[in-house]
């Protein structure tokens, strides 16, 4: 793998585990 | 490069795949951090997809031979433009376009800040998202665009010369931009489908309409650009010749119509909510049916459009079972639950709709018929059978005149129903006039006309008297936004009725002439004299085209100087012939030359007259027009909501 599929990967794997990091655990979500 | 687009590609199918998992568990769980993952997910896939198509544009500017995509379907003499769009010339190109707008729609819709923790968005995000795994899946494992080829060719086999035309350049991005838009109404029916609730959202539908207008819009006006590409580039004079891959592009326009007449009643109530979810998923399941007639079915079934490559098409065909056997499930699910009833239509307006959609579904049904047609006789009688253009003209001609008085009509019967007025009454004397006509005549083109004079007047006198209304009441400088889409609505159908003159006028009083011609020769065609005054060669990047010059006359006055063309493509050992048009309102004068002789110089002229026909690109513009207006109505509509809203927290 070469540096800009780390760096491609590096970034979705940011994106997608941020949410779960950040988020309190057991947080509701909501709906209309 | 290569490399980073294959990973981009694989990255791309385990983010998507991933979306649907998540956001099936975190909307089970209620889970806000789950979904937030899975909208983020989305986003991912959509950044990798935007480096993948980077990566193969680049790729074909760069003249890359080594990767079989570039190699098959760019050269080094082709223009930069057509390098470009040689993107969407091949299947694995048109496909990673069209997934990258749908994943596009997908993160914009229902990935922003408002729908990414919240269950509904969650719901239709993960059947969007499913859907974008199997197209990965096949393009990853059928077609990859990034494939290397073994030994790297010195050139590549270029474009087909039949796409290289400005038309050709918009016409597929703008048909995917339809298509894929249709992901958003397919999506919210599932979502509505999974929802255990019985009053189902009308914000959600208020949203998927307004989405579902925009794919309109732009499928619209992709098959008109298509269309017009027919007319221009392939010589035959025509617009539309009921090809499979052109019907395939008609089949979801036509019950995307009949959706966006759904909606308005349900804003109203829910009485459509079976109906309006049904028409949502068949809208969607017709553009995936669509690539798997222009991908599969295209050779099986003797598509013109020589651009099919089948491979694992068959796999669309296993995708859309699946989305049934699902819909059917939830529906099933839902109405066990008692949680939705069937559509029992309260009002005349909702039932002249239903019977609008009736109409419009009868049409698309006669398409899908005769357009599998030689698959089906094939698989019964081993034999293929195909059928010519008129079975779908005759056959859905009567369907297409009822629609055209409906037009005319309709806005007034949904206000007053059927009664003894002067305009129930002039519908039903159009009816019988337009019935005679054609009885008499044996040809469909006037009974049309004349309908399509009935739905103008009306319509043009709807707009005239509302305005005169306003005025009246002194009401003339503000136009407020139901107005707006009021007039948007007409606009949209008066632009319809134009297309309609410009099919009858150009398809039943075309004249069609075909001439020998040495230099200095004459010929006549409806009052034109068409002479022939030599031949010229023009050197083009990569073609090499013989010109005729031909001088048109009316009595003694010269009117036009037209150059038709064939053009030499030696790399491909093809050539085109390109057309010159004398246009005018009244009609086009076409010009298109079928054979040159060098050493002669005699020339084999088609002299085409084609009356109306700018009609149907004007009333095209026209109809766009108006969906514009309605767009603008729901964009101010929400800008004034937030206004309200504002003011109210203030």
């Amino acid at each position: 793998m070469n540096i800009l599929n780390w760096i491609l990967l590096g970034i979705c794997v940011l994106l997608v585990v941020w949410p779960l990091l950040s988020s309190e655990p057991g947080e509701k979500g909501e709906s209309f | 490069m290569v490399e980073l687009g294959k990973f981009a590609l694989l990255l791309g199918l385990f983010l998507s795949g991933y979306a649907v998992i998540t956001d099936t568990l975190g909307r089970w769980r209620q889970d806000k951090g789950l979904m937030k993952s899975a909208a983020n997910a989305a986003v991912s896939t959509w950044i990798c997809l935007s480096v993948a198509i980077i990566i193969l544009c680049a790729l074909l500017v760069r003249s890359d031979f080594s990767v079989r995509y570039v190699a098959n379907h760019s050269s080094r003499d082709l223009p930069l433009i057509y390098k470009v769009s040689a993107l969407w010339a091949g299947s694995a190109g048109s496909l990673l376009l069209w997934l990258w707008l749908q994943v596009g729609f997908v993160a914009v819709v229902f990935c922003n800040s408002k729908a990414r923790a919240n269950g509904d968005y969650a719901a239709a995000r993960s059947i969007a998202n499913f859907v974008s795994v199997f197209f990965l899946a096949i393009l990853i494992m059928d077609k990859n665009p990034f494939g290397v080829t073994a030994v790297t060719a010195s050139d590549g086999v270029g474009l087909n010369p039949l796409l290289q035309h400005p038309a050709m350049v918009l016409h597929p991005p703008i048909l995917f931009i339809g298509y894929a838009g249709f992901v958003i109404p397919f999506a919210w029916a599932f979502a509505m489908l999974k929802s255990d609730r019985t009053q189902l959202s009308t914000t959600l539908f208020k949203q998927a309409g307004k989405w579902t207008l925009i794919a309109w819009m732009f499928l619209t006006i992709g098959i008109v650009l298509g269309a017009w590409w027919a007319y221009e580039e392939l010589g035959w004079g025509g617009y539309w010749s009921w090809d499979p891959v052109e019907n395939a592009s008609l089949l979801p326009w036509l019950a995307a119509t009949a959706l966006l007449h759904c909606y308005r009643f349900y804003k109203k109530d829910n009485s459509l909510s079976v109906w309006t979810i049904v028409l949502s998923i068949v809208t969607f399941s017709l553009c995936i049916l669509g690539r798997f007639i222009t991908k599969y079915l295209g050779t099986l079934l003797a598509s013109v459009h020589a651009f099919t490559e089948q491979g694992l098409g068959i796999l669309y065909l296993v995708l859309l079972i699946f989305i049934w056997v699902l819909a059917g499930i939830f529906m099933w699910r839902k109405y066990h639950k008692a949680t939705i009833s069937a559509s029992v239509p309260k009002s005349t307006s909702q039932k002249f709709i239903i019977l609008n959609n009736i109409l419009m579904l009868l049409i698309a049904l006669v398409i899908f018929t005769g357009t599998l047609f030689p698959f089906f006789s094939g698989i019964v009688t081993k034999q293929k059978i195909g059928l010519e253009p008129e079975f779908f003209t005759k056959l859905t001609a009567p369907f297409g005149l009822i629609l055209l008085l409906f037009i005319g009509i309709c806005p007034y019967l949904v206000r007053f129903g059927i009664n003894k007025s002067r305009r129930t009454i002039s519908a039903g004397l159009t009816a019988m006039a337009a019935l005679i006509i054609w009885w008499f005549s044996g040809s469909v083109a006037p009974a049309c006309l004349v309908v399509c004079c009935f739905a103008a007047i009306n319509l043009s006198a709807d707009l005239a008297g509302r305005h005169l209304q306003k005025r009246g009441r002194g009401d003339t400088l503000s136009v407020s936004n139901s107005g707006l889409r009021w007039n948007g609505a007409r606009i949209v159908h008066i632009g319809v009725v134009l297309v309609f003159m410009g099919i009858a006028g150009s398809g039943g009083y075309g004249i069609e002439e075909q001439a020998a011609l040495r230099p200095g020769d004459k010929v006549t065609v409806a009052g034109f004299e068409v002479s022939y005054d030599g031949l010229s060669a023009d050197h083009g990047t990569n073609f090499i085209a013989v010109t005729a010059d031909i001088s048109v006359r009316k009595g003694e006055k010269l009117i036009a100087s037209l150059r038709p063309s064939l053009a030499f493509y030696d790399k491909q050992k093809t050539r085109t012939s390109e057309v010159d048009i004398k246009r005018t309102l009244a009609g086009d004068l076409y010009l298109a030359l079928t054979e040159v002789d060098n050493s002669s110089e005699l020339i084999n002229l088609k002299v085409l007259i084609k009356p109306l026909v700018n009609w149907i690109w004007l009333g095209s513009i026209v109809s766009i027009s108006g969906v514009v207006l309605v767009l603008i109505s729901l964009y101010k509509r929400k800008t004034t909501a937030t206004i309200d809203l504002n003011k109210d927290i203030l």
